[in-house]
């Protein structure tokens, strides 16, 4: 039986020698649910993603997804989680359909399935014409959308995406942002960090705010903005939460 | 615009005519044994190096029409790794690198008997090349690069991510294959060109290839994690220019090398098997304290 939370976080902790970059962090990600995780930078956000994805282990506490320990099931983890990295950075000198492809068939994927999944999310993200150039020539935003397709090729239950908006041009974060929609609407888990607090508001069902490592406020967000009096933006709120010299 | 969601309908109006939906909502993807992992991503370093030498020629064209990468830089990259290999061969004996290195184990030199000599200058070799890994192979350890991220979000054991990267780095690091190989192939042929000699050669190469490959992989991905990124900029310009130094020393005063040869490197060889074979050195278990 599936846990009733995709996405657990239980009181995580990350150190970097003596800087901690996570206290004490929990967290719950329900099916179907798109989750934004806010926060000034340096607070601890990819850092979370990271540990979520396998790559840092946690000081202390544990990080689950679909029932899985995120640090001792790392392969099985990530046939079930799709990951866009902030700045993502792939091989040099290999074009769109050789990433794709390779993509694919670490996942197992069918070739005739594989070759189908991806001509419809490069059409979807508007890549298609760029699939026969090397991926280093791409730009900023074309790398984010190749990342997006790749994320999502082999159909995960739960998508990781860090700052999936950040470097494109207004079309194609609605088309992102549309893409991200449709894919909770069947049920799946979306996680995802981002500094455009806009977005945050209309696409997530739920926010987290995180300064400094620490989890300070957490909730839907028209209830966010109700505890900070109602009527104030969520932008508002934000600032009051993460301000500096704050304890 | 139009034209974008004319295509997706032609694409999805294909799909659903062979019956499948066009994104099926079922979970597709299977697991794939390690070996096949292994595979594949064999296949994709050198998918990369053969359109790394080849440009826009060597990638796959599947689609009429499309736009091409800036192929004259990209084949201008595999020129200049080609100029590298074919000069710097003809620039090392010119240097008396072989000289140095090869005839004092061809012609019984050296203080203390042909095969200290020739240890002591393959060991001092397998630093420089090392150093020369380490400062040029990465242009900047503190970048992010897709090896340490891009990949890990695979479904792939770590142990096959670094065994292929360090496989890789052993058979195509061009610093071991141009500053090692020349001189093993030397003492082994012991003078006269055999393909024997030349097999043998590539033979006793690729474990000390690896051992290199593997040390520098570690190297790189400690520094990554625990040295601050400054100094990390650091280590890689003192590596450059100590492996640079070692080289040009040994090509151009081949006799400084003489106290390396007091040491019993075959004794010292032997230790380290032991060692390793009884798992007191365990390279690949620093390997958990990289993530």
């Amino acid at each position: 039986m599936p846990p009733p939370n995709w996405i657990e976080l239980d009181h995580v902790s990350k150190q970097y020698g003596q800087f901690p970059a996570l206290a004490d962090l929990s967290l719950a990600v329900a099916p179907g649910e798109v989750f934004g995780f806010l926060g000034p930078n340096g607070a601890g956000k990819t850092t979370t993603l990271r540990i979520l994805m396998g790559m840092l282990v946690p000081t202390s506490g544990h990080a689950r997804i679909r029932g899985l320990d995120c640090t001792r099931k790392r392969v099985e983890l990530k046939r079930q989680v799709g990951y866009l990295p902030d700045a993502p950075a792939f091989f040099d000198y290999l074009t769109g359909w050789e990433l794709i492809r390779f993509v694919g068939q670490m996942h197992g994927m069918d070739r005739e399935l594989l070759a189908q999944r991806a001509q419809v999310l490069m059409m979807e993200l508007d890549i298609r014409d760029a699939a026969d150039e090397f991926v280093t020539n791409y730009s900023l935003g074309m790398k984010k959308k190749m990342g997006l397709a790749l994320a999502l090729l082999h159909d995960p239950e739960v998508l990781i995406l860090d700052e999936p908006t950040s470097g494109l041009d207004p079309r194609a974060t609605h088309q992102v942002q549309e893409l991200i929609r449709n894919y909770a609407s069947s049920g799946r888990s979306v996680l995802l960090s981002t500094h455009v607090l806009d977005m945050a508001e209309r696409q997530c069902d739920r926010l987290a705010i995180i300064d400094r490592g620490r989890l300070v406020a957490e909730g839907r967000p028209l209830d966010l903005r109700e505890r900070a009096g109602g009527d104030r933006s969520l932008e508002e709120v934000f600032l009051a939460l993460t301000r500096r010299g704050s304890p | 615009m139009n034209d974008r969601l004319a295509r997706l309908n032609r694409v999805q109006e294909g799909a659903s005519t062979s019956g499948q939906s066009p994104l099926p909502s079922s979970s597709v993807s299977r697991p794939i044994s390690p070996w096949r992992a292994y595979s594949l991503l064999i296949g994709l370093r050198s998918t990369r190096l053969r359109n790394r030498l080849l440009g826009r020629w060597g990638s796959e064209s599947s689609l009429v029409g499309s736009r091409h990468a800036t192929s004259r830089h990209r084949a201008a990259d595999g020129l200049g790794l080609a100029v590298l290999v074919f000069v710097g061969f003809p620039a090392l004996t010119a240097f008396g690198l072989l000289q140095g290195v090869a005839l004092p184990w061809l012609y019984g030199k050296g203080e203390h008997g042909p095969l200290a000599s020739a240890s002591a200058h393959l060991v001092v070799l397998t630093c420089g090349s090392l150093l020369l890994s380490v400062g040029f192979s990465n242009r900047d350890l503190n970048r992010l690069g897709a090896d340490v991220e891009w990949l890990l979000t695979l479904p792939a054991s770590l142990t096959s991510l670094y065994a292929t990267k360090v496989l890789q780095r052993a058979l195509l690091d061009p610093y071991s294959w141009m500053l090692i190989y020349p001189p093993l192939l030397a003492m082994v042929s012991r003078g006269e060109f055999s393909w024997t000699g030349t097999a043998l050669a590539v033979l006793l190469s690729i474990p000390l290839f690896a051992l290199i490959a593997l040390a520098s992989v570690l190297f790189e991905s400690a520094a990554r994690v625990w040295l601050p990124k400054v100094l990390v900029n650091s280590v890689q310009f003192f590596a450059t220019v100590g492996g640079i130094a070692v080289f040009l020393a040994f090509s151009l005063r081949p006799q400084w090398g003489a106290p390396l040869q007091l040491v019993p490197w075959p004794a010292v060889s032997q230790a380290v098997s032991l060692a390793l074979s009884e798992g007191a050195i365990r390279p690949w278990s620093l390997l958990r304290y990289v993530f």
